[in-house]
């Protein structure tokens, strides 16, 4: 075991290696961009534009939100649909004989393919984008809530037994206990796939505001602006999954 | 549970989920295909060789991607894996780029890269490696200290406890890597292919255009088969040489 110094003088040194890494990345990047300037923007000038867009102009972060809103109702919808069809093919082994080669085949299928036939289906409305994002979203939440219910471990089960919890009920109980972090996880992941759809949705279905403002930017070489966008849209992606990643800690805190 | 109750419940339920399609089909009228017009437009889309080209296509640009990725991603994520000072330094960059939206970055790489193979060869490459470069160090940081220990007292240090210990102790999540990359390349050959209107993505818009939802239902359903073959072939593999070490990827 390392002592409490040790572990701060490696904690320290790790976050040097990281600052490190920034700079020089900031630096690589900055001496590119001298050379490429039609094709690459200076740092700065990514920062001037990013904050100009979202805080003064504000033309980003509108575009921003109205894209999170499809994405938020998507996830929603996933959210709803998704953690009762785990929990029903996770205790059903019927269920999960017709289910499971079809889930694995859809979690792994490029759901971006599925925006041309969303054109057809639902025409150039927030429907169709809310149901690419739900079509990202819903297959982690499915599997990943399958997958905590299924391998609740026999041990556990025992455990209730001896305890004098057979009935069925309480079978239930603990395994549904032992499933919440894998659908925890689920959510997880499945907002990070949320913001992933809302961005394809903009880009491949129709351009609203954030599909126009990337693909302006590109198509009139303002190369900053666009990269702005590119950096606002890892924060969002970042903040979506790290919430929702605490709100699943604190819900496990009050649950234990 | 026996294998006869598991083939009974896949027939019940195929039966049953194909009656709710041709109902539901028959219900919504022309938008959604059933299963003989689909079938019809598969066979159109064979007889007219214009799916087999748009396939084997994007399966080249897949493999371009997809090899690039391999060949960096295994080195990179094995130095991560059992240096820690690289880890911090190369880590940073790692997960900076993990969670960048790369479908974001397409009007961007159009710029850099043009609408040639480069481009292809770019977004496929930045899909695929990260998630690989993540698993390949995960392999090689979470060998247990026994096994280690065990190498040790066997002889194994230095360059053998790498060659002899580590590497095939991160054996499956190689494999895995192999396998969740591959799934990564094909979405990203996809979106390169939607993005700029080439094979797969030429033949979506245009049947997005006359409203031909079988033909196009029919390309999504080959979509799904090029991701879904590949990921059960290395599903295989992973059982096969590395069934002693479950991985879990989410």
């Amino acid at each position: 075991m390392t002592g409490p110094g040790e572990v701060s003088f490696g904690r320290l040194r790790r976050w040097g290696l990281r600052l490190l890494a920034v700079v020089v990345a900031l630096g690589a990047w900055q001496a590119v961009a001298a050379t490429q300037s039609l094709l690459l923007a200076p740092p700065a000038s990514v920062v001037r534009v990013l904050v100009r867009d979202t805080l003064v102009t504000r033309v980003l972060l509108d575009a921003l939100l109205a894209a999170l809103r499809n994405a938020a109702v998507g996830y929603a919808l996933a959210l709803a649909v998704g953690v009762p069809v785990g929990v029903l093919v996770g205790l059903s082994p019927p269920v999960r004989h017709v289910l499971d080669p079809a889930l694995d085949g859809l979690y792994s299928t490029p759901m971006v393919a599925l925006a041309p036939l969303l054109v057809v289906w639902f025409g150039l409305s927030p429907v169709g984008k809310i149901a690419l994002v739900f079509a990202f979203a819903v297959f982690v939440v499915v599997i990943n809530t399958k997958a905590g219910l299924t391998d609740a471990p026999a041990g556990l089960l025992d455990a209730a037994a001896v305890y004098g919890a057979d009935t069925r009920l309480v079978r239930l109980r603990v395994r549904l206990r032992h499933a919440l972090p894998s659908v925890l996880t689920g959510a997880r992941l499945g907002a990070g796939r949320a913001v992933r759809g809302a961005v394809a949705a903009e880009l491949f279905l129709y351009a609203d505001a954030l599909g126009q403002y990337l693909i302006d930017s590109g198509a009139s070489f303002e190369v900053a602006r666009l990269l702005a966008g590119v950096v606002a849209l890892t924060l969002v992606g970042v903040l979506a999954v790290g919430s929702v990643g605490a709100v699943g800690r604190r819900v496990r805190r009050s649950s234990s | 549970m026996s294998l006869s109750a598991r083939r009974r419940h896949q027939s019940g339920g195929a039966i049953l989920l194909l009656a709710v399609w041709v109902v539901a089909a028959w219900r919504v009228g022309p938008a959604l295909p059933g299963p003989v017009a689909l079938a019809r437009a598969t066979v159109d889309l064979y007889r007219s060789g214009a799916l087999v080209d748009a396939l084997s296509g994007t399966l080249v640009r897949v493999a371009l991607g997809y090899g690039l990725a391999v060949a960096v991603a295994f080195p990179v994520g094995a130095l991560m894996g059992v240096d820690t000072r690289l880890d911090a330094f190369l880590g940073t960059y790692v997960t900076a780029l993990f969670v960048t939206s790369v479908a974001s970055l397409l009007p961007f790489l159009i710029l850099v890269a043009g609408t040639g193979a480069g481009f292809y060869a770019a977004v496929v490459f930045l899909f695929a490696v990260f998630h690989m470069v993540l698993i390949v160090r995960a392999g090689l940081a979470t060998v247990e200290s026994g096994t280690r220990d065990a190498g040790r007292v066997y002889g194994a240090r230095g360059w053998r406890a790498y060659v002899y210990v580590l590497l095939p102790a991160a054996l499956p999540h190689a494999v895995a890597a192999l396998r969740v990359g591959y799934n990564r390349a094909v979405k990203g050959a996809v979106v390169a292919e939607l993005w700029i209107y080439a094979g797969i993505g030429e033949l979506l818009h245009g049947y997005q255009r006359f409203s031909q939802t079988s033909s196009a239902l029919a390309v999504v359903l080959h979509v799904l088969l090029l991701a879904v073959v590949g990921v059960r072939l290395l599903r295989v593999a992973e059982r096969r040489y590395a069934g002693w070490r479950v991985v879990t990827v989410r």
